[in-house]
């Protein structure tokens, strides 16, 4: 049914990649919090995936189809939530706002573009009705809803998990 | 007309919940069961419909919207709701009420939304339907309490 090619390598690289880039950062936050920034990232960019790639869009294909392939779930349940908590990580140990926040923004972009040509030419994204220009603004977009998701969890917290994060704030 | 149908039982199942459902849930508890329901979801919609095609989603744009809605805000919504029944009951005859209940509801809105042409079910078996709503509730169940046991560790409850 799938075939096993250089692409789907690909995506185990970069997963592997991204986990040991990870584990520095890993314990930022209090586990609760990495919870949620796992799952919302998951079902964001799942549902997002869905509407943009398959239907009712079909916009671009991921890997050798327009099928839904599970090596996916390595992207969808490892590559983005890493990507997600190391971007709240800088945010929030850096306490990022105004023009800082901007300029973070802008890195950001740019590294997930550069990832997504990345993609492009090693096969594992085939665009139909899609340009990597269109990709440019839909990076801080989602990086600001994001930090809205954070801030909302932050908010909520109870005062005793919140303490967890101010100690680590002061150990930094 | 449908989808105008379909936003309406959503947005109304959202506010019902919040009114009665929620109160025995803290705020961020709702947050992760919700985005958690989605992902089972998310995932078996995509098997089924786009590798299998053992069910067929209409190519009508209206139509398919008001399946993303029901996929992405209804069915995740009554997951939180049934853990928010199940959490504070403590008869197991009641909890497995719940769980029945709950898996009928499922089922008959998947097949509501057959019955007014979101989805067909090409190769497919009535019981199938009603094993994977039970699923979907039971994989939240251990979530629940996987996430409750972190978010109240030593601390007084919230709710």
């Amino acid at each position: 049914m799938f075939n096993f090619s250089w692409n789907e390598w690909f995506v185990i690289l970069t997963t592997f990649i991204s986990i040991v880039l990870f584990l520095p950062f890993s314990r930022r936050f209090p586990l609760v919090v990495t919870i949620l920034i796992w799952v919302y990232t998951v079902i964001f960019i799942e549902t997002l995936d869905y509407i943009m790639g398959a239907r009712p869009f079909n916009l671009y294909d991921f890997l050798d189809s327009s099928k839904y392939e599970p090596i996916l779930v390595f992207y969808h349940f490892v590559v983005y939530p890493i990507c997600s908590y190391t971007f709240l990580y800088f945010y929030d140990t850096y306490q990022l706002r105004g023009w800082k926040l901007v300029q973070y923004l802008a890195v950001w972009t740019g590294i997930s573009v550069f990832y997504e040509w990345l993609c492009l030419i090693n096969g594992v994204l085939t665009y139909r009705d899609w340009n990597l220009l269109y990709s440019i603004p839909t990076y801080p977009l989602a990086s600001l809803l994001l930090i809205g998701v954070f801030r909302f969890i932050k908010s909520n917290l109870p005062p005793e998990i919140k303490s967890q994060m101010v100690i680590k704030n002061q150990m930094k | 007309m449908i989808l105008s149908i379909f936003i309406l039982l959503n947005l109304m199942v959202f506010i019902f919940f919040f009114i009665f459902g929620k109160k025995e849930l803290h705020i961020l508890e709702v947050t992760a069961y919700f985005f958690f329901a989605g992902i089972p979801v998310q995932n078996l919609s995509a098997l089924l419909c786009l590798d299998l095609e053992w069910i067929t989603i209409s190519s009508s744009q209206s139509l398919e919207w008001a399946e993303v809605i029901n996929r992405s805000v209804l069915i995740p919504i009554l997951v939180v709701w049934f853990l928010s029944l199940f959490i504070h009951t403590f008869s197991s005859y009641k909890k497995l009420g719940y769980l029945l209940f709950f898996t009928c509801l499922l089922t008959g809105i998947e097949y509501l939304s057959e019955s007014l042409g979101l989805l067909n079910h090409a190769h497919w078996q009535f019981w199938w339907s009603f094993a994977l709503n039970a699923c979907l509730l039971f994989i939240a169940i251990p979530f629940m309490f996987f996430f409750r046991s972190h978010f109240y560790k030593g601390i007084k409850k919230y709710v």
